[in-house]
């Protein structure tokens, strides 16, 4: 779910492999046209859809939010963790460490029930639904962008460091610019598609009911016995978005490439 | 030839039996040597014989394991803060430039300047120009160091050490990964400096330069200097069997 994946499609298969995907294709495509339900698909009724776009739209402004608090507060966190992660003070990084491995080897399901149940038995602190859902997503994201924060400051040539310790920089200046800019730089293709992923992500958080738009379709479904048309509009929705910010980050990659002198 | 120079002055960098160790390997091993203010030092040897290694450690790039190193009025080991004091008086010039790619010329030679120094931003802008103007390359203020070619780069390397009026200049095979037409141009820069009297010392694999700059040669090789001698010594009459050896391969 999370993360991102290469590209494994090979680019020369042969003519000969081609017809036989060709063929298995067309196969699969008669086999389902024989077996789907026509007459289910014929009784679809989108207008529900319409009918309730405003509340689909509230609970999506939502998702956007939710995606938007991860992204902002997750970069904050992954920044002032990834430079702590470069401390000579070793405890220090242990803990950063510790972090990462637990947010990132975890589910974020299971994350999130155990901050919104097991969290307040400890503290006394009862959180809302959307407040564990904002602070298991924002945790899980620190988690995954410092990491990303981390890989781009190591990937800034030694000289650049070299140079700002030879000159005697202040610790402020070295890091914010000198290091930070073209580790920037590096960051920023992983860091959008990991903004997409927690775009996606987010709708676990209706498990807990937190009004965003996975949890809206479910109340509307519910209400209308309209299930179908409603999970088949709101996967639409996701995906146009989520096609929206993918072509944006090839966009901005090629930007960048550009500018790379 | 330029011995008697006479504008040695007082002592500014004294190592005393310096070892630096990186794991098991000794890059150099008790080292003893000194500096005296406005002297010109060439540092010469074959590759992987500690004379970057021995640079790096008088500004504290490279931290030693035994020994000490007065450079000005500081002792090293020294802590962070001292470390970074010193390095505000020593400038460095490295083979690779290691300029600033993402910021333009002029940012490059003023952030240190304000930053580290306090000056205020036309203060350092003056001075900027003021030494581009020296390096010869003062209408390129407000390129990108990728626009530069690897000569003009590495003089802006020197100007942005120069911005922090260090006491001592410290370079690290300045024209080593420089195609071979831009040398001289650094070299010529970098003999300027040595005419003015600035105090400093030149690992390089240029001989004549050495020869007709230094008032003393190192010769470093297994982490020791085997041979401190002025040029016309130096080349005319090695002292040393690894010397003459490294000589006869070069000359």
């Amino acid at each position: 779910m999370l993360g991102y994946g290469g590209q494994t499609e090979s680019h020369d298969r042969t003519w000969g492999q081609n017809a036989l995907f060709a063929a298995f294709a067309i196969g699969l495509a008669g086999l389902l046209a024989y077996q789907v339900n026509w007459e289910l698909i014929g009784s679809l009724d989108f207008s529900v859809v319409w009918e309730y776009r405003l509340p689909l739209l509230k609970g999506l402004g939502t998702t956007l939010f939710l995606t938007a608090i991860a992204g902002v507060l997750g970069i904050f966190f992954g920044t002032i963790l990834a430079i702590l992660s470069q401390s000579p003070f070793a405890p220090l990084r242990w803990a950063v460490v510790a972090y990462v491995e637990v947010f990132r080897n975890t589910p974020l399901l299971v994350q999130l029930i155990w901050l919104h149940f097991a969290l307040p038995a400890f503290t006394g602190i009862n959180t809302t639904a959307l407040e564990s859902g904002i602070l298991a997503i924002t945790l899980q994201a620190g988690a995954y962008f410092t990491e990303i924060v981390r890989a781009g400051i190591e990937a800034v040539p030694k000289g650049q460091w070299e140079a700002a310790y030879a000159l005697g920089l202040p610790d402020w200046t070295r890091w914010t610019r000198v290091i930070l800019p073209p580790a920037l730089r590096i960051m920023i293709p992983p860091l959008v598609n990991l903004i997409i992923s927690f775009f996606k992500a987010s709708a676990i958080l209706s498990i807990l009911q937190v009004s965003e738009l996975m949890t809206v379709t479910n109340r509307i479904s519910n209400v209308t016995f309209k299930p179908i048309e409603l999970f088949t509009a709101t996967a639409a929705i996701y995906f146009v978005l989520g096609y929206i910010m993918s072509q944006a980050t090839l966009r901005i990659e090629r930007v960048l490439q550009r500018s790379q002198r | 030839m330029t011995e008697g120079r006479g504008k040695r002055g007082q002592t500014v960098v004294r190592c005393v039996e310096v070892t630096k160790r990186f794991g098991s390997f000794e890059a150099l091993r008790k080292v003893s040597v000194e500096v005296r203010a406005g002297e010109v030092v060439c540092i010469i040897g074959p590759s992987g014989g500690g004379k970057s290694t021995f640079l790096r450690t008088l500004n504290g790039l490279e931290s030693i394991e035994e020994g000490e190193i007065h450079v000005l009025d500081v002792r090293l080991p020294a802590g962070k803060r001292e470390i970074e004091r010193l390095r505000r008086e020593v400038g460095m010039v490295f083979q690779s430039f290691n300029l600033f790619l993402h910021m333009s010329v002029r940012a490059n030679l003023t952030l240190a300047p304000t930053t580290a120094l306090g000056l205020s931003k036309a203060e350092a802008n003056e001075r900027a120009k003021r030494l581009l103007t020296r390096v010869g390359i003062e209408e390129q203020i407000d390129k990108y160091p990728g626009q530069l070619s690897g000569g003009q780069q590495q003089r802006v390397a020197i100007a942005r050490a120069l911005a922090m009026e260090p006491k001592i200049m410290l370079f690290d095979e300045p024209t080593s990964s420089l195609d071979p037409e831009m040398v001289n141009e650094v070299l010529d820069v970098i003999r300027g400096l040595a005419e003015s009297g600035m105090t400093m010392l030149v690992v390089t694999h240029e001989m004549g330069f050495a020869r007709e700059v230094a008032d003393r040669v190192l010769f470093i090789t297994d982490g020791q200097i085997l041979v401190d001698a002025p040029p016309a010594e130096f080349f005319g009459r090695p002292t040393d069997e690894r010397q003459a050896a490294f000589l006869s391969k070069i000359l």
